[in-house]
């Protein structure tokens, strides 16, 4: 991905992907029985939400887990989906509350920085790497309800009205939220940068 | 447009959610306000930084498997609760039909009673062991005393209450 080009590409795709939304809602409907619906189901799904909830939670393992309670509120839920709903949206709404109630369980023992894992691809070099780590770290500097909106709307890069349908927030809370979750993350970065790499931003 | 409603607006333009007027009236902005159109380039850096620097992950194949196990799991349990369910409702529906039907038989047999007795021509005593099957007597007393007293005091208690006329027992319209 790179940049505002790589922005714009991504929201056509997403605006042209509307009959695969529509073949997920299919798929949704299939899945609760047919287990290779089910299976097509994840391989759709499995990138965006475990990167989200990875983003949430910084930390791998906590995010397999989550994962693992997200897809079976998915499964357990499917005969609730409604129709005319997103399904990666209605996902993506699971995860968050999982993911929300996670961390609000954690917040009595915080994970150390160096818990955080930054998972390495074949191709993923190790400057890379570091910069992941470092970006992650900044992530996890702001509260999770500006987290999740930064995660949707810049990362995930969803459309408003479907944050606002995710979150149950009003089009206008979700604007400022996310306004205000970038001026966040900016401060962090800016303050990481400034006092030089590695756990100062705290 | 104010710098401030132009501040506010940053994240609307960045992300493609101002309307086509806003966006025009933000590009006009940004033009002649040199610190809007800085603050305009260091989100925008931010946000190119955080979508190069974090891609899409993928999770490990076993998070799948788990999950498949699971579900398994779970689908076992569902059929243990959809068995549970059957056999509790049929339980149910069974006793509603047993005690129902023998409340209805216990209704026809206090009308034969009350039938018998108001048949009598003379009055008479009407006992308790008179008008009960010994299982009734065993079983419900409580309510035939109370349905019978009310109609004809026909099981009332040995004499009349104090101060009260003796009571005469059946055949008295």
């Amino acid at each position: 991905m790179g940049g505002v080009a790589s922005g714009a590409v991504l929201r056509e795709a997403s605006v042209a992907s509307v009959p695969v939304e529509a073949t997920l809602g299919e798929l949704a409907r299939r899945a609760s029985r047919d287990d290779s619906a089910f299976r097509e189901l994840y391989d759709r799904i499995k990138r965006p939400i475990y990167s989200f909830l990875y983003r949430m939670v910084g930390h791998r393992g906590e995010a397999e887990e989550l994962m693992q309670e997200t897809l079976m509120k998915v499964h357990r839920n499917l005969g609730r989906l409604n129709s005319e709903e997103s399904f990666l949206g209605w996902c993506f709404s699971i995860a968050r509350n999982t993911a929300i109630s996670h961390l609000r369980r954690r917040k009595a023992v915080p994970e150390p920085l160096d818990e955080i894992s930054e998972p390495t691809g074949p191709f993923a070099n190790q400057a890379a790497t570091e910069v992941a780590i470092d970006l992650q770290r900044i992530l996890l500097e702001i509260p999770p309800r500006y987290r999740s909106m930064f995660v949707l709307g810049v990362l995930e890069q969803r459309e408003y009205a479907e944050i606002a349908r995710i979150t149950g927030k009003s089009l206008a809370a979700v604007k400022t939220d996310i306004h205000r979750a970038r001026e966040m993350v900016r401060d962090v970065w800016i303050r990481f940068y400034d006092h030089g790499r590695g756990g100062e931003a705290r | 447009m104010t710098c401030k409603e132009a501040r506010s607006g940053i994240s609307a333009y960045l992300d493609g959610e101002l309307a086509l007027d806003a966006r025009r009236e933000f590009d006009l902005h940004v033009e002649v306000c040199a610190e809007c159109g800085r603050e305009l380039d260091s989100f925008r850096a931010l946000d190119d930084e955080f979508r190069r620097g974090l891609p899409e992950l993928e999770p490990h194949p076993s998070v799948f498997a788990r999950v498949v196990e699971m579900r398994a799991h779970d689908r076992v349990w569902l059929v243990r609760w959809r068995l549970a369910w059957i056999v509790g409702t049929a339980a149910v529906v069974f006793l509603s039909a047993f005690f129902g039907m023998r409340q209805i038989e216990i209704g026809r047999q206090q009308e034969a009673i009350l039938r018998e007795i108001d048949s009598f021509q003379t009055p008479r005593r009407v006992t308790n062991v008179f008008a009960l099957s010994r299982f009734e007597q065993r079983n419900n007393p409580f309510v035939y005393d109370k349905r019978v007293n009310s109609r004809r005091n026909t099981f009332a208690p040995a004499g009349p209450a104090q101060g009260e006329k003796p009571v005469s027992y059946g055949g008295q319209r």
